[in-house]
């Protein structure tokens, strides 16, 4: 058994926040699933890109489990398909959850093709269910834990903002540049 | 025909230890034949396609040295749809990798061919076989050329795309700059290396590359055989990337005339390339050309990018530092590169611009840009996704190469390092890409099973 978890001290780094679920995949549905999450669109048009907390996230199916080599002791078999769904998000994992139920209808056609999926209309359901597939990540890193993903965002422009300024203030003698710099800054 | 460059005699020969006379040309060894004809053919029929290919196997070029250049090469290789055409197992064909089967124009997001370079902008698509004949001048050409389409196409197999190309004087690319100078070594091609050829061997020499990042059936540089399809497929053939690069030399030239950086436009481009235009490595001589390492062969490859870190000799993102970091910093000595060499044997297709002219004189010129690899997507693909069309790698966020890549918007840019350093911003278009296609050229064993 995979141990279940709501707050587990691995979930958290800084501010960053670690969902990790494994769904089991209704007999018979795996490849109608596969076919959906291949077509998905990607980058901004992502139903994910509507997620304001989000920094990362990951849909995938596990159809088998890859041997590790010789040194793998155990030969572990997957009895079913499973989805695995994978966030890192900033702040709390129900108002994550919350967001994804209002903002991402096509939940239900991904956790729709797995067993116990009560749907959103529900939300203390929807929460429960996600938690209920939820597993400890055995390892959680994140390479900027303390900024949000709007901190990153507003980074991303200052460091296009300061790019402009360099490429419009090349060549400039000191005494302009402060005064550019002055002003736009 | 144009003369071979003093700084580029013939690379020396050595004992093989792979087979050459299975091996088909132009993989181990490049040819010196500067004119070149790519014929893109689509099968038609599979019987009288294949009574056609036994007629032309005695014509295929091999690995096997020259000891005079013939008057004419040809080599054969095939698209996933050609090779499904010619009728091939199903099992057979379900063993080519992913990438070779969905064919160029279906990897292009990730490839970066995106805008004008999309493939709904190419100029063919739906290719089977690529029919490649080199030739010692363009005459010669002309005749084998003749002679292939008035006896062969037709015959079973339309022709679907015809492409020229021939080298510019001095070996130089329609920008003015000599190129093809860094090729992999390749451990038991029979071809001597060079200084700068193959991999970095981490005590400041150089080492060959192994066998099975260019040929199948050969231990590769990870110690094992490369993922081969089944045999006969899986020894001594090699899969070929092509891409036609259109090349805007009027705004290449422009850009750098106009830009107002303080070394001068032939500083600018030769920051942007990597290289000054005779060749000589920013990397060894960051103050100008120098003719006593571009005329000497053993000398005007030999350099890394370790001792720069910073790229104040040879800028981080210039062109050839990106398309082959060598030992650079992040790439632990060139053990992060080792697995992502390509032998390139490109030739420039269309007349030169006349020399100093900055307005376009709407010729069509460019790059017929061929590699060869064992892996296209851990090599052609690798380089192209990550280190031209981004710059992730190199710690230059989402900067592409700034000669090649694909302009995005009003964000690219390319920085030149220095005290202060100098900002391009936004990226230009020097190049766009017209066609392309993933192929497969297989031994010539393959090939008599194919054509039997």
């Amino acid at each position: 058994m995979r141990k279940r978890t709501s707050e587990h001290v691995a979930d958290r780094v800084g501010g960053a926040y670690a969902l990790t679920t494994f769904a089991r995949v209704l007999p018979g549905r795996a490849d109608e699933l596969e076919a959906y999450l291949e077509a998905l669109p990607r980058g901004a048009d992502s139903p994910l890109a509507r997620l304001e907390a989000l920094h990362t996230a990951r849909i995938q199916l596990f159809r088998s489990l890859v041997h590790q080599g010789p040194k793998q002791r155990h030969t572990d078999v997957l009895q079913n398909t499973h989805l695995v769904f994978t966030s890192t998000i900033d702040g709390s994992l129900d108002a994550y959850l919350d967001a994804l139920a209002s903002a991402v209808p096509e939940c239900d056609e991904w956790w729709g093709c797995c067993a116990g999926y009560p749907g959103r209309s529900d939300l203390a359901a929807f929460r429960a269910y996600v938690r209920s597939i939820q597993a400890a990540p055995g390892l959680f890193q994140s390479a900027i834990p303390d900024a949000t993903v709007a901190d990153v965002r507003s980074a991303l422009a200052l460091r296009e903002q300061v790019i402009d300024f360099a490429v419009e203030a090349q060549g400039l003698d000191a005494a302009t540049l402060q005064a550019r710099f002055r002003s736009a800054f | 025909m144009p003369a071979r460059r003093m700084n580029a005699p013939r690379r020396g020969r050595q004992a093989a230890r792979v087979d050459l006379a299975d091996i088909q040309g132009n993989v181990l060894r490049g040819y010196t034949l500067p004119a070149a004809a790519y014929l893109f053919l689509r099968i038609v029929d599979v019987d009288r396609a294949s009574a056609l290919m036994r007629r032309m196997l005695p014509q295929v070029m091999t690995a096997s040295p020259w000891d005079e250049p013939p008057a004419t090469a040809m080599n054969v290789a095939f698209t996933f749809a050609g090779l499904s055409a010619l009728g091939l197992e199903s099992d057979v064909l379900d063993s080519f990798p992913e990438a070779f089967r969905q064919g160029m124009a279906a990897r292009a997001q990730w490839l970066g061919d995106r805008g004008p370079s999309a493939p709904e902008h190419w100029e063919f698509s739906g290719a089977h076989v690529l029919v490649t004949v080199y030739a010692v001048d363009v005459s010669r050409l002309r005749a084998a050329l003749a002679e292939i389409l008035a006896a062969d196409v037709g015959n079973g197999v339309e022709l679907v795309h015809l492409q020229r190309a021939e080298s510019l004087p001095e070996g130089r690319d329609h920008f003015g700059f000599f190129d093809g100078i860094a090729q992999p070594a390749i451990a038991g091609g029979g071809v001597e290396p060079r200084p700068g050829d193959g991999q970095p061997d981490g005590a400041g020499g150089w080492r060959e590359l192994a066998t099975g990042e260019i040929l199948l059936g050969y231990t590769d540089e990870d110690g094992g055989l490369p993922a081969a399809p089944a045999a006969p497929f899986d020894r001594n053939g090699t899969f070929v990337v092509y891409r036609k690069l259109a090349m805007d030399a009027a705004a290449f030239r422009r850009y750098v005339a106009s830009q107002g950086y303080p070394g001068g436009p032939a500083e600018l481009a030769a920051k942007i390339v990597g290289r000054w235009p005779d060749g000589t490595p920013l990397a060894v001589s960051p103050d100008g050309p120098d003719a006593s390492i571009s005329s000497d062969s053993r000398r005007i490859n030999d350099f890394g990018f370790a001792d720069d870190p910073l790229g104040l000799r040879c800028p981080v993102g210039a062109h050839i530092r990106r398309a082959n970091p060598r030992d650079a910093a992040g790439f632990f000595g060139g053990k992060l590169t080792n697995r992502h060499r390509i032998v390139r044997r490109g030739r420039p297709y269309g007349p030169p611009l006349e020399p100093g002219a900055l307005d376009d004189d709407g010729v069509e010129r460019g790059l017929i840009f061929i590699c060869f690899q064992t892996d296209l997507w851990r090599q052609f693909e690798t380089i192209q996704a990550l280190w031209v069309d981004d710059g992730d790698p190199f710690g230059l966020g989402r900067d592409k190469d700034f000669l090649i890549g694909e302009p995005h918007g009003t964000t690219g840019k390319m920085t030149i390092p220095g005290h202060p350093p100098y900002f391009l911003k936004p990226q230009p278009r020097f190049v766009t890409l017209r066609g392309g296609d993933y192929l497969f050229q297989p031994s010539m064993t393959a090939l008599r099973t194919i054509a039997a």
